[in-house]
């Protein structure tokens, strides 16, 4: 029961992970993509076919460049914060995986109630009443 | 735990409290009062219920054909046959007994004896340190566990009805859609309840040397094996002699059976939510007790400076203690897990 139970913590922890990573990462994926496109879209306005110049175009490859050693740092970036909530994740299931076992090295407790002494059928209820007091109703409105 | 009943001001009968009225009503004069009335008196009324304990004492024959040892460095006293030598004392693990003047001590009412053997004793002691993987593996070994004691440890076993009633606060609630609104309804109700529930066989440990969790712990035994006391099942146990009486010892065993018999009402309120209580009045009736002895296998164990107390019932088999935690397993494991999981997770995060 309790090996199931870890195994349970763990992939609950694992699908957390993945889930809540897999929605930023696409969503940064789709931004990039489209700040992306956004420049290219500008750099044909601002230089359209015939007014190019040599220093046009030079601009537009060192601003190319930039914009792609600023994905590839954003691209390591995201990994070493993948990594880092991984590890936190780890962690975790650790801590909880070691506090189970331990729990399971000690089975002395105080007893709170005396049920393995209950005389069988001996439970006479000769009084039972409901009685109603108020009601609070509490409205609202649907957004 | 505080259990609290109020007297009839008219003629000083237990009142009980009337489901058909919501009053604390007398059986005697017929009178009946406001809750409220009494609960403003109880300062000076409550007080808590008294036992007669009836003459459990004079059914409690003096021993003759016993004697005690008194271990000189725990003070234990300690009970056997006249053929049976102590040698040492199950408590504190200490080789040296002294055999006291004293003989006898009080007859018990009755016994369960020991079912359970030495080798099957073994096999128990083995399958209780099975699948903990935190224990250290030479901990449960035949030279540090040592010579096993079989004691017989003095119980106070407690029969009684506990009678009274509860009344509880509790709600209903309910939610629907009504047009554009949410509609959240709560519905408040007073529940009484009034009762009886029977108990018999409660054991309370007399030995103030034993720990009270692991004895509570070690049950239930099964009371319809209780025989009659005869000394020759003390041949080869050792038997600890009571040093806390039933008076002291009823507390225990009231507070016990007041929680199951509250439990019990409670569970007559299951289709209710927020289910509190709000005053009771629950009195234990009719108790009385016996003095019998039980079999308990007591296990002293010395791992890494720490001394380590396991006990075995007798009767079942049931194991009961604290295991120690290897410092090196744990550490192991926990990396393990961690490695394991930061690996694995993190394999997965980043082919996302």
């Amino acid at each position: 029961m309790k090996k199931r139970f870890i195994l349970m913590c763990m992939l609950v922890l694992m699908l957390f992970g993945a889930v809540s990573y897999s929605e930023p990462a696409r969503a940064m994926e789709a931004e990039a993509v489209s700040v992306m496109g956004d420049t290219v879209i500008s750099a044909d306005v601002v230089f359209p076919d015939h007014l190019k110049t040599d220093d046009a175009e030079k601009g537009e490859e060192k601003s190319s460049r930039k914009k792609d050693k600023d994905d590839d740092e954003k691209g390591e970036k995201s990994y070493v914060k993948r990594i880092i909530v991984a590890a936190v994740i780890g962690l975790i299931s650790a801590a909880i995986t070691i506090s189970i076992m331990k729990s399971g090295m000690n089975n002395v407790a105080r007893s709170r109630a005396a049920s393995d002494y209950i005389v069988k059928d001996s439970f006479r209820l000769t009084g039972n009443e409901d009685r109603f007091l108020r009601t609070e109703v509490e409205k609202k409105k649907k957004n | 735990m505080e259990n609290t009943f109020y007297k009839c001001p008219a003629c000083g009968t237990t009142l009980r409290y009337s489901a058909s009225s919501g009053k604390l009503a007398c059986d005697s004069c017929g009178n009946q009062y406001e809750l409220s009335e009494m609960e403003a008196a109880a300062s000076s009324n409550v007080f808590r219920a008294s036992f007669d304990w009836g003459d459990y004492k004079a059914n409690l024959r003096p021993n003759t054909d016993t004697k005690v040892y008194i271990c000189k460095f725990c003070g234990a006293q300690i009970l056997t046959d006249s053929t049976t030598a102590a040698t040492h004392c199950p408590y504190c693990d200490n080789e040296v007994v002294i055999n006291d003047a004293f003989d006898g001590g009080l007859r018990p009412n009755g016994i369960i004896p020991f079912r359970i053997t030495k080798d099957r004793l073994k096999e128990i002691v083995n399958s209780f340190g099975k699948g903990k993987k935190l224990l250290p593996r030479d901990f449960f070994t035949n030279k540090r566990i040592g010579d096993v004691q079989g004691v017989y440890v003095p119980f106070w076993l407690f029969d009684g009805t506990v009678d009274g009633w509860m009344v509880f606060d509790a709600k209903k609630e309910r939610e629907f859609t009504e047009g554009e609104y949410r509609v959240k309804e709560t519905s408040y109700y007073s529940l009484g309840r009034q009762g009886s529930l029977s108990f018999r066989n409660v054991p309370i440990d007399g030995a103030e040397k034993m720990d009270d969790a692991m004895m509570d712990s070690l049950g239930p035994y099964n009371f319809d094996e209780v025989v009659d006391f005869q000394t020759a099942y003390l041949s080869g146990f050792l038997a600890d002699r009571f040093d806390r009486d039933p008076d002291q010892s009823i507390g225990r065993a009231e507070e016990l059976m007041m929680a199951s018999t509250e439990n019990r009402f409670r569970s007559t309120t299951s289709s209710y939510t927020g289910v509190e209580v709000n005053r009771k009045s629950l009195n234990l009736q009719s108790p009385s007790v016996r003095y019998v002895l039980l079999p308990v296998y007591i296990i002293n164990c010395k791992y890494d400076g720490k001394e380590y107390r396991y006990a075995v019932n007798g009767q079942t088999g049931k194991m009961v203690g604290a295991l120690p935690v290897s410092k090196e397993r744990k550490r192991a494991y926990f990396w393990g897990v961690f490695g394991g999981v930061t690996a694995v997770l993190g394999a997965l995060l980043c082919l996302l």
